[in-house]
């Protein structure tokens, strides 16, 4: 059963009872939340995701609640609850569709340690891999987004999930998150996007979050194989170019990019070895959103030879 | 310690690798990725650098031995240059704390 298939009373009715559980890649996730833009964010955005059966296994349990007091009335605000302990700092209430975004990522970049997990965009063509480390402002989920639209499939903007037993990657398939001037650039790159509403004046800026196309979801369970390694930045005005990089140097910037690399120790350094042995690594600069896809489109290209 | 008498302990010093070191390489073309499972830590280094520490692994060495292990295992030749390259990647070596130098 998929979210879509329940009415918006029935999703509100979970949320505030015992829970809406949808699985998203490997992991379930159980939301609890009295928060109206909760709701919508999730109707909007995960409308084709799993449910999961009453009785199965819970991964994380995230609550999205709104905080007490005179704050219920002036100036409300949200915490993200986890095993009863407020990881971050509260928000105000209009920022509570990110939040739990953010509490979602967290939860695993900080416990998914059956993984090796890098702060990376994969995406995916033809069975094979591109792996996009990259700092914030560096226009990587733009570039992902951007992708995605033009027949890449999404496995996550934010984190890579590498098997520490074969190196391939298990798709997450969530929101791609955009900010700032990409809402724009993504408005007008893929007409009829679905985005949630934009919430400002957030720690990152103006923030919003696109929906993943619905058969993208659908192929959530298949896994690809690490073939690219692409650090992406935006320049403006650069034309889109890969320039080959060092591949011990995209090693150790794939460890600097993990949030666990230094948790697994050897394996860790075993499963990125088998990584970037297998990867061409490229620094890739790009300004123009077409360009971009049109090069990456070469890889894949190149590929099927 | 003056300068002089300093460079000369460091050329009469014995360099070996930390015992307590386990190393863990990997290779692509002339660059190296070291895992030291004991610190956690992850080096990247080139081929000259690379073969010192295995050099150093196999055998307990003064520089001047050193220079002439490595320029014939690299096929180098002996020179002060290459002699001036190693004494700076021993000290490297050594302030990452993979290499012991000590005064025999």
């Amino acid at each position: 059963m998929k979210l879509s298939e329940l009415s918006s009373a029935e999703v509100g009715n979970r949320l505030r009872r015992h829970g809406l559980t949808i699985r998203t890649g490997p992991f379930n996730f159980r939301i609890l939340s009295t928060i109206d833009s909760i709701a919508q964010g999730l109707m909007l955005l995960y409308p084709d995701f799993p449910l999961v059966p009453e009785g199965e296994f819970v991964d994380f349990t995230v609550t999205l609640a709104p905080t007490g007091g005179i704050r219920r009335w002036w100036r409300p605000q949200v915490r993200f609850v986890y095993d009863g302990a407020s990881p971050f700092a509260v928000l105000p209430l209009d920022h509570a569709f990110p939040l739990l975004e953010w509490a979602m990522n967290w939860c695993i970049s900080t416990q998914a340690h059956h993984f090796l997990t890098l702060h990376a965009a994969v995406i995916e063509r033809e069975g094979c891999a591109v792996i996009m480390p990259a700092p914030p402002g560096s226009g990587k989920s733009t570039l992902c987004a951007g992708l995605v639209s033009r027949g890449w499939r999404l496995l996550s903007d934010e984190l890579a999930l590498i098997s520490l037993v074969d190196g391939w990657i298990t798709p997450l398939g969530r929101p791609i998150s955009l900010k700032n001037e990409s809402l724009q650039v993504i408005r007008e790159f893929v007409p009829g996007v679905v985005m949630n509403q934009v919430t400002h004046e957030t720690s990152k800026g103006s923030v919003s979050h696109m929906k993943v196309p619905a058969e993208q979801v659908k192929r959530l369970g298949e896994r690809a194989r690490p073939r690219w390694v692409v650090f992406p930045k935006y320049v403006p005005q650069a034309k889109a170019e890969l320039s080959l990089r060092s591949k011990a140097n995209s090693m150790l910037e794939l460890g600097g990019n993990s949030f666990n690399y230094t948790v697994h120790g050897l394996t860790g350094f075993e499963v990125l070895s088998e990584i970037i042995t297998a990867s061409d690594c490229y620094d890739f600069r790009y300004s123009d959103l077409d360009e971009a896809v049109s090069v990456l489109d070469g890889l894949a290209q190149k590929e099927r030879g | 310690m003056t300068g002089d008498s300093s460079e000369a302990c460091f050329v009469q010093a014995v360099h070996r690798l930390n015992p307590l070191m386990q190393l863990h390489w990997c290779q692509f073309g002339d660059d190296w990725v070291l895992f030291e499972a004991l610190s956690g830590h992850t080096h990247q280094m080139d081929t000259l650098t690379a073969v010192t520490l295995m050099t150093l692994g196999r055998t307990s060495v003064q520089l001047p031995e050193l220079v002439s292990q490595i320029a014939e295992e690299l096929e180098l030749p002996v020179n002060p240059e290459l002699s001036n390259a190693l004494s700076g990647i021993l000290e490297r070596l050594a302030a990452a704390g993979l290499i012991e130098s000590a005064v025999s």
